[in-house]
């Protein structure tokens, strides 16, 4: 996941290409293409059986082709309320956790000081540990203090695992960060928050813009560690699941389609934009 | 007095995030870590009885399964490693203007959940399903050949959903090679294979490493894929854990479990991070 | 209304602190309830104490009030809908014209496990879990659920319907003697499903699920309820009264027939007989008529060696807000009227028996498909058993909370690895 990150904020080669005739190498260039392929396949079936014109509990025989879910997509509440809570959470999740996140990822990037090798450790061990245990470990703490499960419980999860891959990607950002810059705007008579905003920011936004997405990305999509501390709250991930083993209805489909295209358009416009900015 | 301002502003910055981690991240491992050792019940309470056995006990019962979950991580990364190292390198090195469009084509399964997928692959793959169905009727395959409910699907959805993991980090420190290095190859009169693998290879091994740590720690713990996908004997530790914690409510061997997972894994990627620098593994991995 | 649990202190007390002792938990269980408490901890039961429950529990309800609001959790496809509007629940709609109470109806449950791993943290803390009414399955979790004193006992003034219609087997239930905590809402068998065209002969038999001729394409449930009493049953040995040595001998059985097993299955094992992964299965009654509705021509039997019945329960969850709401809910779900509209929806075995008078008056009046479907729902096993069919199925073992590591240990071996 960390992908979103490189596929918006790819840097231009160290050294310009200078060999001018290269060979297109076929083989990989359609292995490349073959498993591209592969990794759409599992897309397409959920586009497609969005569109089927099913009659029974079981959406998996082709029927015949129908807009109806699209008309029907909000028809199922508890689809809809599952929906809602997964973007609702997503989003405190993404701002919390850049706002945490970026700070972390600044001071390493920037400051040599006391602590920072622990401060490291502990990154690369949430980064590292397996979802399940993080899950269970972070429910224990709930079950032991006797805090409900739920909506904030599951905030409180994401943003945990989010802050940290906010940071590293921050601070990926900040490897090139001049800090003569700054310098020069304190010695010019900037104020810290007027040095921060016009230049410490700028230089390391597109990082902030990566770790973002990819904090959004991973919270929208979370299923292991939600799954232990939703309590009787749905996201979509859940309520797919749950509906997964009696039968998923066709909105299924047509709610991951668009969040499909949705994200899509996301990384789209970030990509433009980012284009525009570099040119 | 701006000096020490300047020396603690590190210290500002990471204090809500750090907090955060500390008090969700550090306490819970802590605590569950004591509620390994506890003894008893739902019914009588728990007991602080620091009881080691239970680690003994969980390893003999679940050695099975801690095996299995272990091997499919180990064999998840190694396919992972063989499909992805080409694509990256093909990517890095021949993809010309279009690098983000094919990364991000090698992303798209990502803006699917991550269940719809692996539930997408359970209808693919089903018995009488679109793609077996005609190999059975054209008699290339037997009447009775499954792939679902095998250790093949669970391993393969599994690759399925963790391949990008590979793919970025690896293209990533490919993409960072110094080009004049190459050259430089050349001029020596290296040949292509020899200046790939004294070359190219040795500098991209920090991308494979990192990919092996967002590959492996994730496929070995997943219980998704082997509960969608897997059947009879395919039970991975995840599915063990989720099964003490959830319906057994036995705390205490769930804890242990957990526990036995972490420190086994965490132990694995820290020695990598050790021989690499953390630094490196991280960096790439989030580049 | 703005306090959560509306209680007097001294149940309070009991509800929020379980673990204190046996005495307070008995504080906080009906009267009949603490007495088979007492008898299943091997305390004779103390009068004084008995009577004392009794008269908090009617203390209890002469403080509450309607609310006008009521939050029902129960499992998805579970209740009625309106043929136009999934989100359109038309016996819920009638309880509203009724009462003018509004339901909020959530389909949160999706195993008794997990639903109670999510609302455990809330009725542990004192805390209102979100919902007044669940839905749980007889066994392990029923018991679990009375046990940790997180059941409101019912109010009995509360429960006309329920005792004029409920059918026998509904209103003497053991493991809810009294009705104390809880009315059912449907039930089930847990047979054989299969698919005729593929195993080519009739099944009959627990045995038939370990025919090597079925290797790979048997279907097993994967939980410690349904699958242990099944395999008693294959034995021959009533699960009601198995000892351990029996249960060592069900999962001999089980570990010998594993090879055979495709996969231990959840309820998608559904979707796996409908799309021929496998051609035998455990079921559930009302999932293989259901299927059938939707084009499958799949067989279910009850096993000569006897099937399980399931009852779901409606019960109070400690904390409830609206208790008067929800007992009103509970006991209109037995008007003949709405468990007809019901049944002919869900296609589960109804606890009313009067409503297969419903449900056949309106196929008299009902014409082409739906006629042939209410008629089917008439003298369907899935929803109005006969006498015999009821005779055949056990509710299994009833497990003391004292045997459930035993029964664990020995049972989830065998689909856990």
């Amino acid at each position: 996941m960390s992908a979103t990150a490189t596929a918006t904020g790819v840097r231009p080669p160290a050294v310009a290409r200078r060999r001018k005739r290269r060979d297109k190498a076929p083989v990989l260039h359609a292995y490349t293409w073959l498993v591209i392929g592969w990794l759409s396949l599992p897309i397409l079936v959920m586009i497609l059986f969005g569109f089927n014109d099913t009659k029974g509990r079981f959406n998996f025989t082709w029927q015949g082709f129908t807009l109806q879910w699209y008309r029907e997509l909000f028809q199922i509440q508890d689809l809809t309320t599952a929906l809602v809570n997964s973007l609702t959470i997503a989003i405190i999740v993404t701002i919390v956790s850049v706002a945490l996140g970026t700070g972390i990822g600044m001071a390493l990037g920037k400051y040599r000081f006391f602590g920072r090798g622990a401060v490291d450790l502990v990154l690369f061990a949430n980064i590292a540990s397996p979802e399940i245990t993080m899950g269970t470990a972070l429910l224990s703490l709930f079950v032991t203090l006797h805090v409900s499960l739920g909506y904030w419980t599951i905030v409180i999860a994401h943003v945990m695992f989010d802050i940290a891959y906010v940071a590293v990607t921050v601070r990926a950002r900040m490897a090139g960060f001049d800090k003569s810059l700054e310098e020069a705007a304190r010695d010019l008579g900037a104020g810290s928050f007027t040095t921060f905003r016009l230049v410490t920011l700028p230089q390391i936004f597109p990082g902030i813009v990566a770790g973002a997405l990819l904090a959004f990305a991973l919270s929208i999509d979370d299923y292991i560690i939600t799954q232990f501390n939703a309590g009787s709250t749905q996201t979509f991930p859940l309520w797919v699941y749950g509906a997964s083993r009696l039968g998923a209805p066709p909105q299924v489909n047509v709610m991951g389609t668009l969040v499909f295209v949705g994200g899509l358009l996301l990384v789209l416009v970030n990509m433009s934009l980012l284009r525009r900015r570099r040119v | 007095m701006s000096k020490l301002k300047a020396r603690m502003a590190p210290y500002a910055m990471i204090l809500p995030g750090g907090l955060w981690l500390a008090v969700f991240f550090v306490v819970p491992i802590g605590a569950m870590a004591s509620l390994s050792l506890q003894q008893g019940d739902l019914f009588s309470g728990f007991r602080q009885t620091f009881h080691f056995h239970t680690y003994v006990d969980v390893i003999t019962q679940y050695h099975d399964q801690l095996v299995r979950s272990f091997l499919y991580g180990l064999s998840t990364t190694i396919i992972a490693i063989v499909l992805a190292y080409p694509i990256a390198y093909w990517i890095a090195t021949r993809g010309g203007r279009h690098k983000s469009t094919y990364l991000f084509l090698i992303l798209l399964p990502f803006f699917v959940t991550f269940v719809l997928r692996t539930i997408a692959w359970q209808f693919l793959l089903a018995d009488n399903g679109i793609v077996l169905s005609p190999l059975k009727d054209a008699h290339v395959l037997p009447a009775d050949f499954h792939i679902l409910a095998t250790s093949v699907a669970v391993v393969g959805g599994l690759v399925y959903n963790f391949l990008p993991f590979m793919v970025l980090p690896i293209y990533v420190a490919l993409e960072r090679i110094d080009r004049s290095l190459l050259e430089a190859a050349n001029d020596l009169y290296a040949s292509r294979s020899q200046a790939f693998l004294r070359v190219v290879l040795p500098l991209s091994l920090p991308g494979v490493f990192a990919g092996v740590v967002l590959t492996f720690v994730p496929a070995t713990s997943d219980y998704v894929n082997a509960t969608i996908l897997g059947g009879t004997g395919q039970v991975m530790i995840g599915n063990i854990i989720e099964t003490l914690f959830i319906e057994n409510q036995d705390y205490p061997q769930a804890a242990a479990l957990s526990w036995v997972l972490l420190t086994a894994l965490l132990i694995g990627v820290f020695a990598y991070a050790r021989a690499l620098g953390t630094e490196e593994v991280l960096e790439v991995s989030a580049a | 209304m703005t306090r959560p649990p509306n209680l007097d202190p001294v149940m309070m007390r009991g509800m929020t602190q379980p673990r204190i002792g046996r005495r307070d938990m008995l504080r906080l269980m009906g009267a009949a309830g603490a007495a088979s408490v007492l008898t299943a901890c091997g305390v004779s039961g103390q009068g004084d104490s008995t009577t004392q429950t009794r008269n908090q529990v009617k203390d209890y309800w002469s403080k509450q009030h309607e609310h006008g609001v009521l939050n029902f959790a129960n499992w998805p496809l579970y209740l009625d809908v309106a043929a136009g509007n999934k989100s359109d629940h038309p016996t819920l709609d009638a309880f509203t014209k009724q009462t003018g109470i509004k339901v909020k109806y959530f389909e949160v449950i999706q195993d008794n496990g997990p639903f109670f791993a999510k609302v455990r943290p809330s009725l542990e803390g004192g805390q209102y879990c979100g919902y007044d009414i669940a839905v749980i399955t007889n066994g392990i979790f029923f018991t679990q659920f009375e046990a940790l004193g997180y059941l409101v006992p019912l109010d009995q003034k509360r429960m006309t319907n329920f005792y004029k219609y409920a059918g026998d087997k509904f209103q003497n239930r053991s493991f809810d003697k009294g009705n104390i905590y809880s009315m059912p809402w449907q039930a089930g068998f847990t047979g054989i499903g299969y698919d005729p065209a593929r195993t080519g002969r009739k099944i009959t038999s627990w045995q038939d699920l370990a025919d090597p001729k079925f290797s790979g394409k048997i279907g097993m449930f994967g939980n410690n309820e349904d699958l242990p009493n099944c395999a008693l049953l294959a034995l021959g040995i009533d699960p009601t009264t198995s000892s351990p040595d029996d249960w060592q001998k069900a999962a001999d059985w089980l570990n010998k027939q594993k090879p055979l097993v495709r996969k231990y299955y959840s309820q998608d094992y559904a979707a796996a007989l409908a799309n021929g992964d496998i051609w035998i299965t455990m079921a559930w009654s009302g999932d293989i008529f259901q299927l059938n509705l939707s084009g499958s021509k799949l067989e279910f039997v009850l096993p000569e060696e006897g099937a399980l019945l399931f009852i779901d329960n409606m019960l109070l969850l400690k904390g409830v807000q609206n208790p008067v709401d929800a007992m009103e809910l509970m006991d209109f779900y037995y008007d003949p009227r709405q468990a007809a509209t019901l049944a002919e929806w869900v296609n589960y075995i109804s606890p009313v028996p009067d409503a297969q008078q419903v449900v056949s008056s309106d196929a008299a009046k009902a014409s082409g498909g739906d006629k042939t479907y209410l008629e089917s729902l008439v003298n369907s096993y899935a929803v109005f058993p006969t006498p015999q069919e009821y005779a055949k199925a056990s509710l299994g073992r009833p497990l003391k909370l004292s045997e459930l590591n035993q029964w664990n240990s020995i049972f989830q071996p065998v689909y856990q690895s």
